[in-house]
């Protein structure tokens, strides 16, 4: 039983965490008997004798019950196709819409053009099906009318929300915005303005910078200290292209 | 063979044309994460030999009947820049870039866990800028880089480098002119910590020994590269440190 790595250590692939006999979590490999080796770079993560290594960047693979955020890429008789940022194009059936329709007499455009943002849940996934959403099962799903998205790591999302939602609720509190942040990485901006909103998207970018940092809960709450001061700077506009407000 | 007198290659001491004793590499510099419109990328430099590699995805099929149901498909394209070489080159790929293209896709398929994406694909873009021997190997090398830094499970990174004979002595890494004017090249790319080969290519002539004094010159330089190629992915996120 020996780790050559330390719990959170930044790990390639091909390396040899350990040997002996432990677990095997998320991106690590068993070879042989007894060697145990990383497949992704990322953090390395010891718990209870489960090795599993933490994702830096990588692709967004859906799980049924995600809940995402997706741009709508094609129209069809009854359903829409999704861009939901993963290799799997998503559809949304107008039979899971929040609003009743029939797509017989009823013209689906006049819910949700392409282009135009949807928030909801992911109802079914396997390897052999492509990912069907479904925007029903919660009042806030639907389609996205107000605010900003902005894009950001999929693999930084856990940061962002903070252990059970810490983070997004210290957001939310701070700024009087109201925040969204999707499982594939598609943050939801709402608020009152658009300082505050310009606000909140450069701390959301900052959190995604640093998510592999240390002490990042401080380093928020100072950043969000400076901007309310009265001196806060005007605000920049950095969203690159790769986000869009609606 | 047909070496030309007037070239010394190597000296009687094993000093080669550049300077460098045969087991050593040429200087070498890699980069992760130089391109913002793709997944993953990474830039080599070794020697004069410049390569800069693209990786997009994994992403859908198009057109669909190409998608494998199990496994995602792995495409690679070596291509060498016009100006890359002495005389331009056209820029429509040659023979040679198509056969590279495949024998470079050869290797890098058994590192990547290409099942856990089925029905989509992962291009590979390999851009020689500026060829100077051992485009293949560099190409691996950095593609393998690219292709962790897009996230994709792999089982180890590839790494890939060339060993020759020059002058009648088996030496590391050749140049243009060992390449070109040597007695053999043999490329190999390797699995380093699975102690596994991906790729073994020979040009030219080697005895048995000489093979297997081939074969431990590229075991201790692909050492090197292995651990070049770990902290270049490494410095993509330094401040290494990690807190949840």
């Amino acid at each position: 039983m020996t780790l050559y790595f330390k719990h959170r250590d930044i790990v390639t692939p091909g390396d040899l965490l350990a040997r002996g006999r432990f677990r095997v979590g998320a991106n690590v490999v068993k070879v042989g008997e007894d060697g145990y080796y990383a497949t992704v770079l990322g953090s390395f993560e010891v718990q209870n004798g489960v090795l599993s290594v933490r994702a830096l960047r990588g692709p967004y693979m859906p799980r049924k019950g995600d809940r995402v955020i997706g741009m709508v890429v094609d129209i069809s008789m009854g359903s829409w196709s999704v861009d939901i940022r993963s290799p799997y194009e998503a559809t949304l059936p107008a039979g899971r819409f929040p609003v009743r329709i029939n797509p017989v007499l009823d013209d689906i455009r006049k819910y949700l053009k392409v282009g135009d943002y949807v928030y909801a849940e992911i109802a079914e996934f396997d390897r052999f099906r492509a990912p069907v959403l479904d925007a029903t099962a919660s009042r806030e799903f639907g389609p996205i009318k107000q605010g900003v998205v902005v894009a950001i790591e999929p693999t930084r999302v856990p940061r962002v929300i903070g252990r059970n939602g810490s983070m997004i609720k210290l957001l939310n509190k701070e700024l009087n915005a109201n925040i969204v942040v999707a499982q594939n990485g598609y943050v939801w901006v709402r608020a009152n303005d658009s300082t505050t909103i310009n606000r909140a998207v450069r701390i959301v970018k900052m959190i995604e910078a640093e998510a592999h940092t240390q002490g990042l809960t401080s380093r928020v709450e100072e950043m969000l200290k400076t901007l309310k001061s009265p001196s806060a700077q005007p605000s920049v506009s950095g969203e690159e292209g790769n986000g869009g407000s609606v | 063979m047909c070496l030309s007198e007037s070239i010394v290659l190597i000296t009687q001491d094993g000093v080669r044309l550049d300077g460098r004793r045969i087991d050593e590499l040429r200087p070498v510099k890699m980069q992760v994460g130089v391109l913002k419109n793709c997944s993953g990328s990474a830039y080599i430099e070794q020697g004069k030999t410049k390569i800069l590699v693209a990786v997009q995805g994994p992403r859908e099929a198009h057109p669909k009947h190409i998608a494998l149901p199990g496994r995602a498909i792995l495409r690679t394209r070596y291509h060498m820049a016009p100006f890359s070489t002495d005389e331009r080159k056209s820029p429509a790929p040659s023979r040679r870039e198509v056969e590279l293209s495949k024998v470079i896709r050869e290797a890098l398929e058994p590192a990547l866990f290409l099942e856990e994406y089925p029905k989509t694909v992962i291009d590979v873009f390999i851009e020689v800028l500026q060829a100077d021997a051992g485009t293949r190997s560099a190409g691996i090398t950095a593609a393998s880089i690219a292709l962790a830094e897009a996230g994709i499970p792999m089982r180890d990174l590839v790494t890939a480098v060339a060993v020759g004979k020059v002058g009648g002595k088996v030496v590391l890494d050749l140049n243009e002119a060992e390449d070109e004017h040597g007695e053999a090249d043999m490329p190999i790319a390797m699995m380093p910590s699975l102690n596994k080969i991906t790729l073994l290519q020979l040009n030219g002539r080697l005895t048995r020994q000489e093979l297997e004094e081939g074969v431990n010159l590229v075991k201790k330089g692909i050492k090197e590269l292995y651990s070049l190629q770990k902290q270049a992915l490494r410095a993509r996120f330094s401040g290494a440190q990690v807190e949840v």
